[in-house]
């Protein structure tokens, strides 16, 4: 959740230690991305360990898609300098409003 | 509205792939069969812990349906749904976290200093249960709620939605 508020994955998810171990080294499918070592272990037997990789394997996706979307900026801040917009459209985007790019309608002169 | 200005968020994700190459359908195939197997285990399960378990995998499948949704440009109706699914099952998932147990050692410091080796180690944020219950639900009533911009017919209602729900007042002089 820290992550989401913007702190990076350094200091959040990622210090993880079954996190850790699923991407480290980087698997190459699904059944590579685990955290036991040992399948013989008495930890690989534990169904709880399914349970906690199913939900790993969820979170990292959603972790993965919310950071592609805001590195393919679909989301970005619109700053316009005042004066160019109607006075109060100006104060919005001013005051760092987000718009969805697609919405933005075009800069009037 | 709950969305961050992207120079706020921090997308290195420090060499980790997170699981770029993967298939979301597999993932979630993966999440439905450990929810199956909760369910065989459930009578060998103290009380809550099955429906506690399950509650956490419906909210991580229900979260990669709403980002895959919405790359579509769908019926808003048809969108909001994984949003509502979350919003239902936020609240059983906070009344039973007093059945976890802290495992502090699950997460190391040793890890953040390997993965930002180049800046002085900062702590692992730990935000509060209460801090996360209610940004959470505040996401998933901004999910539902900023579909409602599609919607929109004209720009004057999309400027009043950011008006009134912009997590930054506008200052109107």
């Amino acid at each position: 959740m820290a992550w989401h508020l913007g702190y990076p994955l350094s200091q959040t998810l990622l210090t993880s230690v079954y996190i850790e171990a699923m991407l480290m080294p980087s698997p190459n499918n699904i059944q590579e991305a685990h955290f036991i070592r040992d399948p013989n272990s008495k930890a690989a037997k534990d169904p709880m360990a399914t349970v906690l990789r199913a939900y790993c394997l969820g979170l990292l996706k959603a972790c993965y898609y919310v950071n592609e979307h805001i590195k393919n900026e679909h989301y970005y801040e619109v700053r316009l300098p005042r004066g160019t917009w109607p006075r109060k459209t100006a104060n919005v985007l001013d005051a760092g409003g987000r718009l969805c790019h697609q919405h933005i309608p075009p800069i009037t002169p | 509205m709950c969305w961050m200005q992207e120079e706020d968020f921090v997308t290195n994700t420090y060499h980790r792939s997170l699981l770029d190459n993967m298939d979301r359908e597999e993932i979630r195939e993966e999440i439905m069969s450990a929810r199956r197997l909760v369910h065989s285990l459930r009578p060998d399960l103290a009380a809550g812990v099955a429906d506690a378990l399950c509650f956490r995998l419906e909210l991580r499948t229900a979260f990669l349906r709403a980002i895959e949704l919405s790359e579509l440009r769908s019926n808003p109706e048809s969108l909001s749904l994984p949003w509502v699914q979350m919003q239902a099952v936020w609240e059983p998932i906070n009344k039973s976290r007093n059945l976890s147990t802290p495992v502090p050692e699950a997460f190391s410091t040793k890890i953040q200093r390997r993965l930002a080796s180049t800046v002085p180690p900062r702590p692992i944020v730990q935000p509060s249960f209460e801090e996360t219950y209610e940004h959470f639900k505040r996401l998933f009533r901004d999910g539902i709620d900023v579909l409602e911009v599609l919607n929109y017919a004209d720009s004057q209602s999309l400027l009043v939605c950011f008006l009134r729900k912009s997590p930054i007042r506008p200052r109107l002089t």
